[in-house]
């Protein structure tokens, strides 16, 4: 494993998976799955469907190398197949409905809240606690680092929506990190 | 407002874009199923074809040895072709022996009406009338080894002209129905032509080898399925004639 790692080159992973190699489409699945993973689970709380988009997006990968021109990085035109099939699984399942209606009465947003403590899996947690459609656009927009204009070519709503939506998952998520404290301020004396 | 969002945003994504999550052991074995089989794919098929030769070979050539067995002990071309040879020469006695019971005694019945009658001209149609019988006969020699058989029903015979010439002396007319259905009896030819097992040269290369012993075993079971069919035959040709040639005498 070791030696693999020092001999294997980014392109020469790429070159061997071109090759259909099953040494290097190994290599890459090893050196990325984590990650891949990591973000399907943002996506899909459930951890069987999580895998299985980013089997698939491990398959659109392969599939697609030969279109790779070697423009951007390579581990960025992965994530964003692998982002791509997470949506589209969303959209399959049609637990996603973009226009969420339900107002969720917590637009105050005044309320104190700080976020110095807060480990990485409590903020997932706040994260898979929003809604299907807050979620996605805050995970598209906050964390993937997407414009407002690609969200909503990608889910094929209208940009305002997509502003919105970001909008009410930033205030939710305050709302539910300020509640949180509140919470362990009383516990805590 | 726009300065605590983009705090807020960065906050999130400076931690869980760097979340990392171990997907189950599964999931590569699930992934490589799915994906496109090469470089293991190139040897499976020659290994799977590899295999169903030298299977495909060792049936055959199991079959053949079998086959072969089963020929030594029905000698298929040497009981018939000898027979035939004898039908044109005159070696009745020793021919009609072989002969089971019931047929002989028509052949009894045919001959001493004629021996009575002193025709000579009708006793070598008899002659060839019974050998031709026994042509037909001779398969079921195939079926029974019958060595010893032989001898016995020599001296049956033997001993059977004298005991039923009387009786058979009253009516002429008898014997020449009889002769009738003997010709009718002499059509029934069963030739059974084959090359034997003859060792040809293997052609070169193992496939060639293998189909070459493949074509020999489909001939010669076809060879044997149509001999017993025209065994079959004769025997129902004969079972009819003989039923004729009683109701005929009552």
């Amino acid at each position: 494993m070791l030696f693999r790692k020092t001999f294997y080159t980014e392109s020469e992973i790429i070159k061997g998976c071109l090759k259909g190699e099953r040494k290097a489409q190994q290599y890459l699945y090893e050196s990325y799955s984590k990650k891949f993973f990591a973000i399907c689970l943002r996506y899909v709380k459930d951890r069987d469907l999580a895998e299985d988009i980013m089997i698939e997006g491990f398959m659109k990968i392969f599939e697609k190398l030969p279109q790779y021109e070697a423009k951007g990085s390579f581990e960025g035109w992965m994530k964003r197949i692998v982002v791509t099939q997470s949506l589209l699984t969303l959209r399959k399942n049609r637990n996603l409905s973009m226009e969420v209606n339900v107002e969720f009465h917590l637009e105050k947003a005044d309320s104190p809240y700080e976020l110095n403590h807060l480990e990485t899996a409590e903020l997932m947690d706040l994260v898979h606690g929003l809604p299907v459609g807050y979620r996605t656009v805050f995970n598209l927009y906050a964390i993937e680092g997407y414009s407002h204009a690609e969200i909503a070519d990608l889910l094929g709503i209208t940009e305002s929506t997509s502003k919105s939506q970001l909008n009410r998952a930033r205030n939710t998520l305050k709302q539910k990190i300020a509640d949180q404290q509140i919470k362990e301020r009383r516990i805590n004396g | 407002m726009a300065n605590t969002d983009k705090n807020f945003d960065h906050y999130f994504k400076e931690r869980l874009a760097k979340q990392e999550e171990k997907p189950s052991q599964l999931a590569w074995e699930r992934l490589e199923g799915q994906l496109p089989k090469k470089e293991k794919g190139f040897w499976i098929p020659l290994i799977g074809i590899a295999a169903t030769l030298i299977l495909f070979f060792t049936v055959g050539y199991a079959v053949w040895q079998t086959n072969l067995d089963s020929e030594t002990n029905i000698p298929l071309t040497s009981a018939l072709t000898p027979s035939q040879e004898d039908a044109g020469s005159e070696n009745l006695e020793e021919t009609n022996p072989s002969n089971p019971k019931t047929i002989e005694e028509t052949v009894a019945v045919t001959e001493e009406p004629k021996k009575d009658t002193t025709n000579p001209g009708q006793a070598p149609l008899k002659k060839s009338a019974a050998t031709k019988q026994k042509i037909i006969e001779a398969p079921k020699e195939l079926l029974a080894e019958a060595s010893r058989p032989e001898e016995r029903v020599d001296e049956a015979t033997f001993e059977t002209p004298e005991v039923i010439l009387p009786e058979l002396d009253v009516t002429e007319a008898i014997a020449q129905n009889n002769i009738e259905e003997e010709k009718e009896v002499m059509t029934y030819r069963i030739t059974i032509k084959s090359n034997g097992i003859k060792e040809e040269p293997e052609k070169q290369g193992l496939i060639a080898g293998i189909e070459n012993k493949v074509d020999k075993i489909g001939g010669l079971l076809n060879k044997v399925e149509q001999g017993f069919a025209d065994l079959q035959d004769a025997k129902d040709n004969l079972f009819v004639s003989n039923n004729t040639s009683k109701k005929e005498r009552k």
